[in-house]
């Protein structure tokens, strides 16, 4: 325990201290409410359940607040994914609704900056909520876990900007690229500290047949338990009247710790976001 | 042009699945399976103790079944009469052939015919509200309630109207004879019509460990009076042995309430709360995972909650139902 809070600490204060110092060297400001929507195939297993790997390709949302200033970069928001997963082995079928509200909050400093590239490092802050029912499962047919994690992060900008117009033909198509401020950025997350909330030992309370019921019956908090990391490759474009739209891939991949009846899953996020200049 | 091969190239390093998740466990291997049932249960499952059930020696019994060439209907089988081995019908393996279950009530005698009750004793004409059919038999003196089923629809109008149409009875049969149980909460919200104070009726304690006795420390379970109509007469509770999980758990609270009584066969158990869970090949099963204690905290109903007044069915006669005989007279003292 106390070498992951060393970690921890080592990776959080000299990206705050050294932030700070970079933080006056740009002092341009611009603030953004981005919209998102996107696809989001999911993989998981709840072995609390079933060894069986469920897959689907669930929809999302997300409502954000992303503010650029002094060389840093701050965005918390909200999204919420939703939709379906299944499983199928030998020729049976089980179906898992699933929805998983995530609520996040991150901050960059600029540790390294040119015309062209930018580099920043900071932390993020992402609560995940995943809401399941599978009625094959029967009484254990709904599952609720909650992963809190607090992550270092590292963010990689390059400008890609077009000076000029550019025009050429492909398969005696003709295409325009206009002249616009355009950028590819490559975040990575590692987890610092990552939490869980959920189930103990059984997977099930017994607050329903005490006349006593409660939604997190027989939950645990686990601190610095298991694993999360994500990655997010994003491709901006914007127009005339500073708004831009973004192109992205996003991963996500979680995990609680222990050895016994372990949740893990993969997110894969491919997003469309309109993101609306409001300063 | 080298922008592009960025674009191309990062996408691998992005998504690392195998980082986080593990080996993919699915499999039809008929042992495989086997193991992964057998451990589960050996881990989870809440009565080996109080059943007596040496869970090892069910494995060398079952396992030396299983070959290279164990079909899925045998694998079936073989797994299905493994869990029969728990004696417990919230005990069930799911395939979409074919569902494994004991049949605690082909264990005795049958004791309830419906249309025994309806040639009988209420007719054709009994009222129907939600789950409950319901009639006056003894000269208007007595209320008979059917309830079949736990359906978790249970509600304070319906419950409203049974007891005010009853108020004036000399006491009321609820048959819960082949009530193989369903919602809990429909437990409770019967039951709080016929207490006067906060009543413990009974604890419960749930698996907290691999080992077979470990557990939670029991909670109890209470219930306060409905604040509303309530009855205060007699209440004779009938039970077979189809009487099973939430109609047992109902029979095992009224012992802790004064002016109800169980009459006929003892219940079928079924006090432990089933989980449910998958196979590596995609069959579903559940087994019991909590113990449910009386109020001298013992566990030892879940084989069966005694009826108050034992009475057994006689076949013999079909114009009679001894239980509701029986429950009649208990009433008419």
């Amino acid at each position: 325990m106390k070498l992951k809070i060393t970690l921890l600490l080592g990776l959080i204060l000299p990206t705050i201290l050294y932030g700070q110092n970079q933080s006056l060297k740009n002092n341009e400001t611009a603030k953004f409410i981005r919209i998102e929507a996107g696809l989001n195939p999911v993989k998981f297993r709840d072995f609390a359940t079933s060894p069986l790997f469920y897959t689907g390709s669930l929809k999302k949302i997300g409502l954000y607040s992303l503010k650029e200033f002094d060389g840093k970069e701050r965005e918390f928001g909200i999204s919420y994914a939703f939709g379906a997963t299944s499983n199928t082995t030998n020729d049976h079928t089980s179906a898992s609704q699933m929805s998983i509200i995530d609520l996040s909050y991150s901050k960059m400093y600029t540790v390294k900056s040119d015309d062209n590239w930018n580099i920043k490092i900071g932390g993020k802050f992402q609560n995940t909520a995943h809401i399941r029912n599978n009625p094959s499962f029967q009484n254990n047919a709904t599952g609720i876990e909650i992963f809190s994690t607090l992550m270092a992060s590292g963010k990689v900008s390059r400008d890609i900007s077009n000076k000029t117009s550019k025009e050429f033909k492909f398969l005696f198509i003709p295409f325009r690229f206009k002249a616009r401020k355009r950028s590819l950025s490559f975040r990575l997350n590692l987890a610092a500290m990552n939490n869980t909330y959920r189930n103990g030992y059984i997977y099930n309370g017994q607050s329903a047949i005490t006349n006593n019921a409660k939604l997190f019956d027989n939950y645990k908090f686990n601190f610095f338990s298991g694993y999360r990391f994500g990655t997010e490759l994003n491709y901006r474009v914007y127009y005339k009247n500073k708004n831009a739209i973004q192109i992205g891939y996003t991963f996500d991949g979680y995990r609680t710790g222990g050895k016994f009846d372990k949740f893990e899953i993969a997110q894969h996020n491919l997003k469309i976001s309109l993101l609306f200049k409001t300063k | 042009m080298k922008k592009y091969i960025l674009l191309l190239i990062i996408p691998f390093f992005a998504s690392c699945e195998k980082i986080i998740l593990e080996d993919d466990l699915e499999s039809t291997d008929a042992k495989t399976n086997f193991e992964y049932l057998w451990k589960q249960c050996d881990e989870k499952y809440s009565f080996f103790e109080v059943k007596n059930i040496d869970w090892n020696a069910v494995k060398k019994k079952y396992e030396t079944k299983i070959t290279d060439k164990t079909t899925d209907h045998e694998l079936f089988d073989i797994l299905g009469a493994m869990l029969s081995e728990l004696k417990d019908d919230h005990t069930n393996l799911m395939s979409n052939f074919n569902v494994s279950r004991f049949g605690v009530q082909y264990q005795s005698q049958d004791n309830f015919d419906w249309r025994i009750v309806e040639d009988n004793y209420i007719g054709y004409n009994y009222k129907i509200t939600g789950p409950f059919q319901h009639e006056f038999i003894e000269n208007n003196q007595i209320g008979y309630i059917r309830f079949p089923a736990f359906t978790g629809t249970v509600d304070d109008d319906q419950l409203d109207f049974i007891l005010t149409r009853y108020k004036n009875t000399k006491g009321l049969i609820l048959d819960l004879r082949e009530n193989g149980g369903g919602a809990s909460t429909d437990i409770f919200n019967l039951l709080e019509r016929f207490v006067e104070k906060e009543t413990l009726l009974y604890y419960s304690k749930l698996k907290t460990g691999k080992a077979h006795n470990d557990f939670s420390e029991p909670k109890e379970a209470k219930i306060k009076p409905h604040n509303g109509l309530r009855y205060k007469k007699k209440v004779m509770v009938l039970v077979d042995r189809g009487t099973y999980s939430a109609g047992s758990f109902t029979a095992l609270a009224t012992k802790a309430i004064p002016n109800m009584t169980l009459v006929g066969d003892m219940t079928g158990g079924g006090l432990g709360m089933p989980n449910g869970g998958q196979l590596p090949n995609g069959w579903t099963y559940r087994f019991s995972i909590t113990q449910t204690l009386n109020l001298q905290k013992s566990p030892d109903w879940e084989m069966g909650v005694p009826a108050d007044i034992p009475v057994q069915m006689d076949w013999n006669d079909r114009s009679k139902d001894e239980i509701i005989e029986r429950a009649v007279v208990e009433i008419m003292k």
